[in-house]
C-alpha cells in the first residue's frame, strides 16, 4: 500500500514544495545570519536557530498541510474515491499508507534542510567545525514531531474535499502552537497540539527563542512519546471515521 | 453585477466567512502576543518606548507572513469550484465568459479582503487600547497602512485567481502562496531593491515603520513603487482575462 501511495506521488509537484521550502529557508536564514553577525553570537548553533525559527513556527507545519491536501486531492478527483474504497484493504491500511508516504516526503524535506544547512555553513559562511550534534538531533526529532501533524492533516484532507480548507485549519494549529510557546503554557497542553510539538522540537537547543530549553533525553523523550501517541490516536480516529462513513 | 451576485452565492457554500474569521483571529492573536509581556506593559505610557510603533511593526510582520496564504486560499477555493463542477463551460453557455468570471471573482473577493483588513486592523488597535496603551494613537499611519495592505492583497489576489484558473492543480497556487508567505516575512529583511522585484516584497515596501539604529523609525512607504506595481498587475490581469475569453478549453 505504501509503495502504491509513493507511486501516486512520483510525478506530483509536491516534491518541488519539499525541495524548494528548505532551500528558501536556508537562503533566508543565511542572509539573516550574515546581515546580523554583529548582534548574533557566532557559530553553528546561532546559524541553525536563525534558519529554523520561522520554519519551525509556521512553514514546516503549513507545508505538511499543503502536502497532505495534495496527496488526498487525487483521491477526491473524478471517480478515484470509489476506486479507493473498492480496494481490498482495511480502512486502517488506506489511512496508514497515506500517513507513511507523507511522512517519507517530510523526512526528505527535513534531510534536504539539514544537508543545505551543512553545505551553506561550511562553503558559504565558512563556519568552523561541523553542525553540533544537537542541531542534527533537533532536525531528526523534527521528523518524529511532524508525524502527528502529518496524521492530523491527512485525516482533515481525507474528510474535506477542498484543497485549501485543511491548510487554513493547519494554520490555526500553528497559531495555537506559537501561542502555547510564547505564553509559556506548561503541563500536558504543549504535547496535545501537534503543531506545538514541531515548534518545540525545532527550537530545542537553539538560541532564537528564549526559554527554548536544552536538547537532551529529558526534553526530547516527552516530545517523541507524545508524537508517537498522538500519531497512533489520529491514525485510529481517521481509520474509524473512514470505515464508518463515506466522505462526500 | 449579475456575475458578482452569482459569486456571492457560490461563496456561501464555500464557507468563506469562517475561513476569514480564522485568519483574522490568527493575525490578531499573533500580532498582539507581544502585548502580554511585562516589558511591553511597562512602556505603555511612555512615548519613548514606542508602544504603537512596536505593535504596528508586529502587524506588518504578521501580515506579510499570513496574507499571501490567505490570498492563495481565497483564490483557490473560489476558482477550484469551477474546475470541479465544469463551471467554466456552464458559465460560458450562460453568457459569462471565463475572463468576466475571473473579474467577478476578483471584485467579490476584493470586497471581502477590504472588510477583512478593516476588521483585523481595528481589532489590533482595539487590543492595543484594551491592553492599556495610553500614548496617543496616530490613526493616520494605521489607516494608510491598512489601505496599502489591502491594495497589495488585492494585487496578489488577482495573480492567484489567474494562477488558480490557469493551473487546475491547486497545489501550485497553494505552494506558491506558502513560498510567498516565506518571502513576505523575509522581504522585511531584504535589500529594498530585491523586495521591490518580488510581488510579496510589497508587504515590506508599504511598511510605515522600520528598524533604526536603536529605535523604530516612522518612514514614508514607497507609494510610487506601489502604484507602479498595481498598474503592472492590473495590466497583466486584464490581458490574462482577455486571453481566457479567446482561448478554448
Amino acid at each position: 500500500m505504501v509503495l502504491a501511495e509513493l507511486t501516486k506521488l512520483r510525478r506530483s509537484a509536491l516534491w518541488i514544495v519539499a525541495a524548494v521550502l528548505p532551500l528558501l529557508t536556508v537562503i533566508t536564514g543565511t542572509v539573516n545570519y550574515s546581515a546580523n553577525q554583529g548582534a548574533l553570537s557566532a557559530g553553528w548553533t546561532s546559524y541553525w536557530s536563525q534558519v529554523t525559527i520561522f520554519y519551525g513556527m509556521l512553514f514546516m507545519s503549513t507545508a505538511i498541510a499543503v502536502l497532505a491536501s495534495a496527496a488526498w486531492r487525487m483521491e477526491h478527483r473524478g471517480h478515484n474515491w470509489n476506486l479507493l474504497m473498492a480496494v481490498p484493504a482495511r480502512a486502517r491500511s488506506v489511512v496508514g499508507a497515506k500517513i507513511a508516504a507523507l511522512a517519507l516526503v517530510v523526512a526528505v524535506m527535513q534531510l534536504v534542510l539539514l544537508l543545505m544547512v551543512v553545505l551553506t555553513g561550511k562553503l558559504v559562511l565558512g563556519l568552523d567545525g561541523f553542525l553540533p550534534w544537537n542541531g542534527v538531533a533537533a532536525a531528526l526529532l523534527g521528523i518524529v514531531a511532524a508525524l502527528p501533524v502529518v496524521a492530523l492533516q491527512s485525516v482533515l484532507s481525507m474528510l474535506i474535499r477542498s484543497f485549501a480548507a485543511p491548510v487554513v485549519l493547519g494554520l490555526l494549529g500553528c497559531v495555537a502552537g506559537v501561542g502555547i510557546l510564547y505564553a509559556g503554557i506548561g503541563g500536558a497542553v504543549p504535547y496535545l497540539v501537534p503543531q506545538a510539538l514541531v515548534i518545540r522540537s525545532l527550537s530545542l537547543g537553539g538560541t532564537a527563542v528564549s526559554d527554548a530549553g536544552v536538547l537532551d533525553l529529558s526534553t526530547a523523550a516527552p516530545v517523541a512519546v507524545a508524537s508517537a501517541a498522538l500519531t497512533l490516536l489520529l491514525w485510529a480516529l481517521g481509520s474509524a471515521v473512514l470505515s464508518r462513513r463515506d466522505v462526500r | 453585477m449579475r456575475a458578482a451576485v452569482l459569486e456571492v452565492q457560490k461563496m456561501r457554500r464555500l464557507r468563506v466567512a469562517p475561513v476569514c474569521a480564522v485568519m483574522v483571529a490568527a493575525v490578531t492573536a499573533l500580532t498582539c502576543a507581544g502585548l502580554m509581556s511585562d516589558s511591553a506593559r511597562a512602556g505603555f505610557g511612555d512615548p519613548a518606548a514606542q508602544p504603537w510603533e512596536t505593535l504596528l511593526l508586529s502587524y506588518v510582520l504578521v501580515s506579510a507572513m499570513t496574507s499571501p496564504l490567505l490570498v492563495a486560499v481565497l483564490a483557490s477555493r473560489q476558482v477550484d469550484v469551477e474546475h470541479q463542477g465544469r463551471g467554466w463551460m456552464l458559465s460560458q453557455v450562460a453568457g459569462l465568459s471565463p475572463g468576466r468570471l475571473c473579474r467577478a471573482k476578483a471584485a467579490v473577493l476584493g470586497a471581502v479582503l477590504a472588510a477583512l483588513v478593516a476588521v483585523q486592523t481595528s481589532l489590533v488597535v482595539a487590543a492595543g487600547l484594551a491592553a492599556g496603551i495610553t500614548v496617543p494613537l496616530q490613526a493616520g499611519i494605521w489607516v494608510r497602512y491598512a489601505v496599502c495592505l489591502f491594495l497589495v492583497d488585492l494585487a496578489l489576489l488577482c495573480l492567484h485567481i489567474w494562477l488558480a484558473a490557469r493551473v487546475d492543480n491547486q497545489l501550485v497556487g497553494m505552494g506558491i502562496g506558502l513560498l510567498g508567505s516565506f518571502c513576505g516575512v523575509f522581504s522585511l529583511l531584504m535589500p529594498p531593491a530585491l523586495a521591490r522585484a518580488l510581488p510579496w516584497g510589497y508587504y515590506a515596501v508599504v511598511s510605515p515603520v522600520a528598524m533604526g539604529e536603536d529605535a523604530l523609525r516612522v518612514i514614508t512607504p514607497g507609494y510610487g513603487w506601489l502604484a507602479v506595481f498595481l498598474l503592472v498587475v492590473a495590466a497583466l490581469f486584464g490581458a490574462a482575462c482577455h486571453r481566457f475569453d479567446r482561448t478554448e478549453g
